[in-house]
């Protein structure tokens, strides 16, 4: 029995000295509180192991005294590192702490007050077995809390955290129970069955350990294949789908089984949400595994064991984030297309449109123009002289919209071809609002509050065409007062013409710029003489010029149009 | 001999000025009526019950002018109508059961020769 018992602990040296380098060397490649107390906890057990195969089990020198006191001390040590290991990941209530503690204490400093410790064979004082017992309780209770708190810890865990989890834990609980029966063993020359069982345990508790925090390749790969087939069905989830949210609702579930988290969630990178699985209200960041994707990020609910244990769930994932990023370029090559495809047919729709509208607006003059026309060649004798006068004036006017009108389509198509050049200059505001105001003839009907000496870099035809049609906008849609107003706005200058009418409907603000873009059927040419593309190529001309056109609504009533265009010096000015 | 009476449902003044001239002279004719929008033009219809409508398609409000084409017809069963429109309807003008004729305003020289032919009027030399 006792060559049994020393070949067992000749096994249990090498066994606990490479448990030892395996913590170090991990704790070595990527530094972290938990991965430094496991290195500091099997680095005392493989110490205490060695020098105690080292030393003498006979004689009683102060120095061979000295050395199992500190020995001992050591040892219990051991159950107090693991425990802190495992308080890396949870807040542990106080009465343990301070429980585990106190007994630690007790069994560090107690074996200090022997004179004289007991070998195999001597008979064990009463003062000794008491300090054998608390040792053994320090043990027992410090161990059972590493087991039930490793033991919870790893029921919501990904696969392989929750296998290492349970592993630690029972390599714990066998400590545990092998001190509680070295404890219970009495003191003998030759060791018994007893020590045979507790040498088996302890030497079947180091690969236990080992697998527990260090796992080896062919372990891993057992534990993972229930994880690979999960994969697997993501992967080809993710080549059935076709759009980036089918991706996200494809893959979600999968990486949320995979990490063994409750909820998951898919973003783009401006942090949008793409997809979302389970409830993310109970998500703080800290407690997020996130994986980067080439346009946003893949997080998943994490918990505190998740750094240390979560490491190769977290690589089945981001070796999912992989997949996903082909499958999320594959999804928006199809999306730029079908956007392809839906820009060509809306632009075909639109020139469709535009053909049929503008057909419908310039044969409408013609008509007008040639019906009278015919009628006056037709009917001189029978009309009136006051008809006749009707009728010119008609055609008269009639032929100034049509004028109007070609003129707006010769535009529009230069702006639609990229050939108006704005002759961009430095222009001051001020000069062009009078201009424009004085040529309508409303000067004194609109308020201008214009600083004199605020420049703008721009076409001054342009500019004064812009100013004109918002102005001419404001009268013919809108009420007075009529303000036109210019301030500065970082870079740029900003021209806004504001009226006190109706507004401009909500449903109708989005196609405001839009080409023969009227609000409410009929109204239009009809009533005010517009051409219906005024506000179109005031925005192709501020666009051409650098700037940019658009509407806001004036509060109670009202309607604002405003450009924007850069601002410059007033060096220059024409 | 009486007249064969019609209405102008357009919301362009200068059209229904237009139509006011171009059939003013025609002794066979008689406007009696205008309006702009789908709604009016059923009121006028029913009260007045023409012989032809000339119908354009863009009017005021939201119903156009071959929208308003059956319930014009169920009001005043006995009128002809005649879509009389700048666009180019006349395949949408040959689907619709409740529209007898298309012109295209641009060809405003065949009004009266297209009324003659819907009312089955003699032609005038």
């Amino acid at each position: 029995v006792k060559s049994t018992v020393d070949v067992l602990n000749q096994v249990e040296v090498v066994v606990y000295v490479v448990l030892a380098i395996v913590a170090v060397a991990r704790w070595q490649t990527r530094r972290g509180q938990a991965r430094a107390w496991m290195a500091a906890t099997f680095v005392v057990l493989a110490s205490v192991i060695v020098v105690a195969q080292l030393l003498p089990t006979t004689g009683h020198s102060s120095e061979l005294e000295t050395s199992r006191k500190i020995l001992i001390a050591a040892l219990v040590l051991f159950p107090y590192l693991l425990y802190r290991f495992t308080a890396t990941f949870h807040q542990i209530p106080r009465w343990v702490e301070w429980s585990g503690g106190v007994l630690t204490l007790a069994s560090v400093i107690g074996v200090f007050f022997f004179r004289h410790l007991p070998v195999n064979g001597e008979a064990r004082p009463a003062g000794y077995t008491i300090y054998i017992a608390i040792v053994v309780a320090q043990w027992v209770f410090l161990m059972g809390v590493v087991s039930i708190q490793l033991w919870r810890g790893g029921r919501d865990q990904p696969r392989i955290s929750r296998n290492r989890m349970h592993t630690l834990s029972l390599a714990a609980f066998g400590m545990g129970v092998a001190i509680a029966l070295a404890g219970a063993t009495p003191s003998r020359t030759n060791p018994g069955v007893a020590e045979v069982v507790t040498a088996l345990i302890v030497l079947a508790i180091g690969p236990l350990f080992l697998l527990g925090f260090a796992p080896p390749q062919f372990v891993l790969a057992a534990w993972r294949r229930a994880d690979e087939i999960e994969l697997r069905q993501a992967t080809s989830g993710l080549i059935a789908a076709n759009t980036e949210a089918e991706i996200g609702e494809t893959l979600l579930p999968h990486v949320a089984r995979i990490m063994g988290a409750q909820s998951a969630i898919m973003t783009d990178s401006r942090g949008d949400v793409i997809a979302a699985f389970g409830h993310q209200e109970a998500m703080p960041s800290p407690q997020r595994v996130t994986i980067p994707l080439e346009r946003g990020w893949l997080s998943v609910q994490a918990n505190p064991y998740t750094p240390y244990f979560g490491r190769e769930a977290e690589e089945l994932m981001a070796a999912l984030a992989d997949y996903t990023d082909i499958a999320l370029r594959r999804a928006r090559l199809a999306e730029g297309e079908r956007q392809l495809a839906e820009d060509l047919r809306q632009a075909n729709e639109t020139m469709r449109d535009f053909v049929a509208v503008a057909s419908h607006d310039l044969r409408t003059p013609v008509a007008i123009i040639k019906g009278f026309s015919n009628t006056m060649v037709g009917q001189w004798e029978r009309l009136t002289d006051e008809d006749k006068l009707d009728y010119l004036a008609t055609i008269g006017r009639q032929s100034d919209h049509l004028s109007r009108l070609v003129d707006d389509l010769l535009t529009m198509s230069r702006l639609d071809a990229d050939a108006v050049r704005p002759d961009v200059r430095s222009v001051r505001v001020d000069d062009v609002v009078r201009e424009t105001l004085r040529d309508l003839g409303i000067e004194s009907r609109v308020e201008a509050s214009v600083p004199e000496d605020l420049c703008v870099n721009a076409d001054r035809e342009h500019l004064v065409r812009i100013i004109r049609n918002y102005v001419e906008n404001a009268f013919k849609y809108g009420l007075p007062p009529v303000r036109v107003t210019a301030q500065e706005a970082g870079r740029n200058v900003e021209i806004r013409v504001i009226d006190h009418g109706p507004g401009v409907p909500h449903d109708f603000r989005d196609r405001l710029f839009q080409r023969f873009s009227r609000a409410g059927r009929g109204r239009g040419s009809r009533d005010t003489g517009s051409t219906g593309l005024g506000l179109s190529i005031v925005k192709g001309l501020a666009t051409a010029g650098g700037g940019e056109a658009w509407f806001e609504s004036v509060e109670p009533t009202g309607a604002c149009f405003a450009v924007r265009l850069p601002k410059t010096t007033s060096s220059g000015v024409r | 001999m009486s007249r064969a009476s019609l209405i102008v449902v357009d919301d362009d003044p200068d059209i229904r000025m237009l139509v006011r001239a171009v059939i003013g002279g025609d002794q066979r004719l008689e406007v009696t009526g205008e309006a702009v929008s789908a709604g009016e033009a059923i009121e006028l219809a029913e009260s007045t019950d023409p012989q032809l409508i000339l119908l354009d398609h863009s009017l005021e409000g939201e119903t156009t002018g071959l929208k308003a084409a059956p319930a014009l017809k169920a009001v005043a069963p006995n009128a002809k109508i005649l879509l009389f429109t700048a666009y180019d309807m006349s395949a949408d003008a040959k689907k619709e059961p409740a529209v007898d004729g298309f012109l295209r305003k641009d060809q405003v020289a065949k009004l009266v020769p297209a009324i003659e032919r819907l009312l089955g009027l003699d032609t005038v030399a």
